[in-house]
């Protein structure tokens, strides 16, 4: 989850209230937002990815400002009128449709360190979230008036530019090996030797989605911004462009859509469609479980940034162009559920009553489980992922063709690499860990183990114990095993066998229905002392599958 | 007087001092009943002991390792003596990270651009080291030796809080002599007062008048071995019990599952970096699963890509993980009423059904993190449900573990509204994240709230424990136990 870090003076500012820090926190957690981490002058906190609107002070302001103050003013002025700024965007058929881009100007704007510090940071937390790490999204801000007023977005071939952070012009491709932002970004670049670029008369603006120029570099100074956001999703980069519009309205800009054309299409870049969820107003709180009539309705969505009205029953909720996770009214309903406040939703049962039951196997297992423990073994439970040293080489078996077992990709740790095949290395580990316990010592697992039958995975459950001591032999555990199987009431019969796991001619086979489904014997002396057991040591291990 | 106390007092009486090995050849006793009876008669002073201190070496299995090579500090320092400098890229296994952090902090080497490079007091030191030759003979010793430096005593100050090895106490007897009291003992045949009860004595006539022998309460007794159930176990048998009373039909599914049910049909986007292999466990044997339910795979293939804004691919679906939280359990089963619900729509409602198991994920191992743990999750599918009767089945199944909740609201991608649970420590302590739940998205059902709608929640088991256990230091002791820790549990 992205942990963002606020300034605490300045989301008040923008809040316009002033706020006990106690009270601030309090009411984040109504909202469901969590408290990372606390400092005198700054918060941070997590926000869920659903609400990229958050990661910026702005954003998370306004969230606070309606909360509080219930503000009824949800319309934007924009200037629709793209003869305003002259500028025009166009698009080379080189980007054929794989990348897309909206934009607009803002302007008059007063920056300061605060406002800088969260432009710059809500444009790289977005890019970097929502964006995959600029695979899917990526944001430029540029000082409109160092721009000739024409740009194109193309690919091109491998030239020079003087980016944000250099002094001399320098090739893409050398942009990309040298500076921090391309090696943490180029990745997010297709692999070919074209590179998407923003271009106009005096050069390149952007290397994208890697870093600006530095003609282009913005400043407390500058008051005139040309954003531009690219992807490879156009919903996205839309919806991302009008998010970051309103901010900047919000910072008191004017905001300008600009013109955009190529690839057979002309467009305008800021539409604010409208978008409406309608749902009866008896659904509301009949989802929530409490009853709400429609003026509290409205006043609820108000309260959470929506604009709401009665139409026929049923209540119209305006959604924000802010917000890009509304899919349903799910979604809104929860929203009215927040404002009106997880804490005072009474808890009411389940109308119905129903029967409960256990699975066959759990009683069974339990069952199983106990006759093992009456005859002096504990229980044990122990990790199901394993490595082929463990699993195999220490056991003295053969390490089986890869096909033959779960096999796990790219583990972190060196430790794991597969899936057990079988309970008893896991047993003898835990006695390897034990040498200083008292003696006898006697455990059992009854537990899953995990194979593959014709490229499917099966799923098994394994009961196995050992038990070891200063004096142990092979009749020892089969006095174990007749007495416990046969209180179980499982028939069976045992066959001699060889298992390179134990003694030749002090092991047997467990036939059940005339399967071989399990072994028990003296554990051979290479395998204890591959695990480091200096007692002797009897095993069991038998495949519940009969079951 | 027990007869095993009895033999050592007779045989010790020549006066000589014996050894305890002399002792049970002699009295022909093993030697935990040897060890017994001598404490016994120790006590009430009948004999004398000569004790000696010793303290045992136990090696866990990485310093074995070591004691059988080199220290992995002295390994890469000897690659370092011959190259003079490494790329630290090439440093990733777990044991070079390790050597990499002894060899810094031992100031044998540093870091620079990239490189580890040697310093001037890591090229004087000699390989093996004197610790690595200290280590191996210690592996043979297995004891501290009686007369070590003070160099010897910090460097096994450090062995053990490396974990390379472990020193315990232990009090030997060496020898065994009678005392004053015991060559005065002479009472070998009380015939008057009885000691053992045989079969004998209680057929025999007259028992009514038989004088017993008293014998010291205060003796002190070897500790009997009591076998039991693992705690985490109990504990996940509480709550089937604590479900199935609540009226819940336990069910269960697979552990490998292609990514569609643990990630897809929950609504979790396919370029979501929780997906990638940092995070989850896909197999490369088998690489990919089939999806059965081609209808269904469709459904969530659009409202995936039309919600996400991503391109779909059939082989992030396919890929083969083991489960990450146990609501793939919970949709598999939600996908089969739909089914049945589609045919049948006078269905005995509400289901109400819960599932425990095991979910994983990929972990750097260390005293705090495991690859594998326990979750439960639980749904109700039926009309009209509410957020508020979800509260009320949450809040009824923890009081049944006296555990106070409440909700925050909160964001998972199959669930809208969400809530996040929270439970408090104690009366009056912090408050602990234990769980997620929701209503389950109506994209996942595909059906029209008027007909159903689906309650859902995934509680992680651990913390439970950490609710119960209030000594548990960390969740890693309740997997990887050795006997020791197991045989110390208290049933709860």
């Amino acid at each position: 989850m992205p942990n963002v870090t606020f300034n605490i003076d300045y989301l008040l500012k923008l809040v316009g209230s002033k706020l006990e820090k106690q009270k601030l926190n309090e009411i984040l957690y109504k909202l469901g937002i969590e408290v990372e981490h606390e400092e005198e002058n700054s918060l941070t906190l997590e926000i869920t990815p659903n609400r990229p609107d958050l990661f910026s002070v702005v954003g998370l302001a306004r969230y606070l400002r309606n909360f509080l103050h219930q503000n009824k003013n949800f319309h934007y002025n924009i200037i629709k009128d793209t003869k305003e700024t002259q500028l025009n965007l166009i698009i080379n058929p080189n980007i054929k449709n794989k990348l897309f881009i909206y934009g607009f100007v803002a302007k008059d704007i007063k920056l300061d360190d605060n406002s800088l510090a969260d432009i710059f940071n809500f444009s790289e937390k977005l890019s970097d979230t929502l964006g995959r790490m600029r695979k899917k999204l990526s944001i430029g801000i540029h000082d409109y008036d160092t721009i000739d007023k024409t740009i194109e977005f193309k690919l091109s071939n491998d030239k020079k530019f003087i980016h944000l952070k250099g002094n001399e012009p320098e090739l893409f491709s050398d942009v990309l090996k040298n500076t921090e932002k391309g090696k943490m970004y180029s990745t997010a670049l297709p692999k070919t030797n074209m590179f998407p670029v923003l271009e106009d008369t005096k050069g390149v603006l952007a290397l994208i989605p890697i870093i600006n120029s530095k003609r282009t570099a913005v400043t407390k100074k500058t008051t005139n911004l040309f954003v531009e956001v690219t992807g490879t999703s156009e919903d996205l980069v839309k919806k991302i462009n009008e998010m970051l519009a309103i901010n900047f309205h919000e910072l008191g800009a004017k905001i300008y859509q600009i013109n955009i054309s190529g690839n057979n299409k002309n467009y305008t870049s800021l539409s604010f469609p409208e978008n409406y969820v309608t749902i009866p107003v008896s659904q509301i709180g009949a989802e929530i479980g409490i009853k709400l009539d429609s003026s509290i309705i409205i006043s609820l969505a108000n309260k959470m940034g929506y604009e709401a009205a009665v139409l026929n029953q049923k209540i119209r909720f305006s959604i924000p162009a802010y917000r890009i996770d509304i899919l349903n009214e799910q979604d809104v309903i929860e929203d009215i559920a927040i404002g009106y406040g997880y804490e005072y939703i009474v808890a009411t049962p389940v109308p119905s009553i129903t029967k409960g039951k256990l699975l066959d196997n759990t009683i069974l297992f339990n069952r199983i489980s106990d006759a093992f423990i009456g005859v002096g073994f504990t229980e044990l439970i122990s990790t199901y992922l394993t490595n082929e040293d463990k699993n195999f080489t220490k056991m003295r078996l053969d390490i089986p063709n890869k096909k033959d077992y779960i096999l796990l990709k790219d583990s972190k740790s060196s430790s794991i690499t597969m899936a057990r095949t079988h309970i008893l290395p896991s047993l003898l580990h835990v006695l390897s860990l034990s040498k200083h316990e008292k003696l006898p010592q006697k455990i059992f697992e009854l537990d899953l183990i995990f194979s593959i039958d014709k490229n499917k995975p099966v799923e098994d459950y394994h009961i196995a114990c050992v038990s070891t001591n200063n004096k142990q032999n092979f009749n020892d555990m089969k006095s174990i095993i007749y007495s416990v199987l046969l209180t179980l009431r499982i028939s069976f019969s045992i066959a001699e066998c060889k298992h390179n796991s134990f003694i030749e001619g002090r092991c047997a086979s467990i036939l059940i229905n005339g399967k071989e489904l399990g072994v028990f014997g003296e554990v051979h002396p290479v395998v204890l002392r591959n695990f480091g057991i200096e007692e002797p040591t009897t095993a069991f291990e038998l495949s519940l599958s009969f079951i | 007087m027990h007869k095993y106390e009895l033999a050592i007092i007779k045989s010790l009486q020549d006066g000589k001092s014996k050894t305890p090995e002399q002792l049970m050849e002699e009295v022909n006793l093993g030697k935990d009943e040897l060890l017994w009876a001598i404490e016994n008669l120790s006590n009430i002073s009948l004999i004398e002991l000569q004790r000696e201190k010793e303290l045992a070496i136990s090696f866990f299995p990485e310093g074995e390792v070591y004691a059988n090579s080199l220290l992995p500090e002295d390994s890469l320092l000897e690659k370092l003596k011959s190259q003079k400098k490494l790329e630290l890229k090439t440093l990733i296994s777990e044991k070079d990270r390790i050597a990499l952090q002894w060899c810094i902090k031992k100031k044998l080497a540093q870091i620079k651009d990239g490189y580890l490079i040697i310093t001037p007091s890591g090229e004087k030191n000699k390989v093996p080291s004197n610790e690595s030759i200290l280590l191996n003979s210690l592996s043979k010793l297995k004891v501290v030796p009686k007369h070590i430096s003070a160099e010897e005593r910090s460097s096994i100050d450090e062995f053990k809080s490396r974990k390379l090895l472990e020193i315990k106490e232990k009090n030997n007897i060496l020898s065994i002599k009678i005392s004053k009291k015991g060559l005065e003992f002479k009472d070998f045949s009380d015939s008057e007062h009885i000691d053992e009860l045989t079969k004998e004595i209680i057929t025999s006539k007259n028992i009514e008048s038989l004088k017993f022998k008293k014998y010291d309460i205060s003796v002190g007794v070897p500790s009997e071995i009591v076998s039991m159930r693992h705690p985490l176990r109990s504990l996940i048998n509480d709550i089937k019990i604590t479900f199935s009373q609540m009226g819940f039909n336990e069910i269960s599914g697979p552990i490998i599952e292609p990514s569609f049910w643990v990630f897809d049909s929950l609504f979790v986007p396919q370029d979501h970096p929780a997906r990638d292999t940092q995070d989850t466990f896909h197999l490369s044997n088998p690489e990919f699963l089939d999806i059965e339910e081609q209808e269904y795979l469709k459904q969530i293939k659009k409202t995936n890509t039309k919600a996400w804004k991503i391109k779909w691919n059939d082989n992030d679906a396919k890929s083969a993980v083991l489960r990450t939280q146990m609501t793939s359990v919970s949709v598999r089963y939600i996908r089969e009423f739909i089914k049945q619900f589609a045919k049948d729509k006078n269905q005995l409602l509400p289901k109400k059904l819960f599932t425990v198991g095991r979910v994983f994920r990929n972990e750097n191992l260390d005293y705090k993190h495991l690859t594998d743990f326990y979750q439960t999750d639980g749904i109700i599918i039926g009309k009209n449900l509410t957020l508020s009767n979800l509260f009320d089945t949450l809040i009824t199944f923890y009081k049944a573990f006296n555990v106070n909740i409440r909700f925050k609201p909160a964001y998972f991608p199959f669930v809208e509204p969400g809530a996040e649970i929270f439970a408090q420590l104690g009366e009056k302590g912090e408050w602990l994240e234990i769980g997620g739940s929701g209503i389950i998205r109506r994209e996942i059902t595909g059906i029209k709230r008027k007909d159903i709608s689906v309650l859902a929640w995934g509680l992680g088991i651990e913390r439970m424990l950490l609710l119960k256990d209030k000594n548990m230091k960390s969740i890693t002791e309740y997997y990887n136990s050795d006997l020791g820790w197991l045989r110390s549990r208290e049933l709860i």
